[in-house]
């Protein structure tokens, strides 16, 4: 499955697993994260459930630290390290 | 390496604290919802300064100014704390992150006894968080805001003796990076 896909599933997962809802009609690149309805509980589950999928935390291996605003920037992040 | 660092409210940081504090997403959130200006913000430090029982904090994330955690009733037996994040970015794990800070640091003062908190019943990812960890809610206070609304604030109390579960539980749900930050939490003097 390709990291994008992975990331949707998991998103959905999270959005349930938080008793949370889309705040938009779909996940788009330009779907700002803090506004997409996933919470902050949500995030953090999400990560971690990637982090269990995909076998690594992007965000502890960057030298720098750059956190995403959007989806896109957000699947940017883990397709960059999956390469 | 990723880390917390907990750096105390001073001259220099008052520009970011400010912004984060005065923006309308965090006053609609606060009892003191008005905008604080600088002499305000000056005064407030000298009293920090000779207030043993207060600690405002930035917190900082690899360095990066993130999140603002205070606490009051510091060396008795009931610490209250909160907190706002200021920064724009989705950080994962991070309110969780401030959590950990919160009962790592309150509860580093051998007084203490109980961590409280109060949310106003409108500010819905704290209340999900709290019932998430299992922080009980012990009771609802009806307060007015400085700008006269009417907010019931929601009251949290985390007892010691009752910490490690909540502890587990929320290092469960964060991801390595805030982990890591969380356990090289480091205090800025």
């Amino acid at each position: 499955m390709q990291v994008r896909e992975v990331i949707l599933e998991l998103f959905d997962e999270a959005l349930e697993s938080t008793e949370s809802s889309l705040q938009c009609e779909e996940l788009t690149d330009d779907t700002v994260l803090l506004n997409s309805g996933l919470d902050s509980l949500g995030f953090a589950i999400l990560v971690a459930r990637l982090e269990e999928e995909l076998g690594f935390d992007p965000f502890v291996e960057m030298e720098e630290a750059v956190y995403p605003t959007t989806f896109g920037e957000f699947v940017a992040i883990y397709e960059n390290r999956a390469k | 390496m990723s880390c917390f660092k907990l750096v105390p409210f001073n001259p220099e940081n008052t520009e970011t604290v400010l912004a984060w504090r005065n923006a309308e997403r965090i006053r609609l959130n606060m009892l003191d919802d008005s905008t604080i200006g600088n002499e305000d913000h000056a005064s407030f430090l000298r009293v920090l300064d000779t207030d043993e029982s207060r600690a405002y904090f930035v917190v900082e994330l690899r360095d990066t100014p993130v999140a603002a955690i205070y606490f009051t009733g510091l060396g008795g037996k009931e610490v209250t704390w909160g907190c706002y994040i200021g920064s724009e970015k989705a950080i994962p794990g991070l309110f969780v992150g401030l959590v950990i800070i919160a009962i790592k640091y309150s509860f580093s003062f051998p007084a203490t006894e109980s961590m409280r908190s109060e949310v106003a019943s409108h500010n819905a990812n704290p209340i999900k968080l709290n019932r998430f960890l299992g922080i009980p809610e012990t009771g609802r206070i009806l307060r007015y805001t400085s700008s006269g609304r009417e907010v019931e604030f929601i009251e949290y109390r985390l007892v010691s003796g009752t910490i490690e579960p909540v502890l587990n539980k929320a290092t469960k749900v964060i991801p390595s990076s805030i982990r890591t930050a969380c356990e090289n939490l480091k205090l800025e003097n």
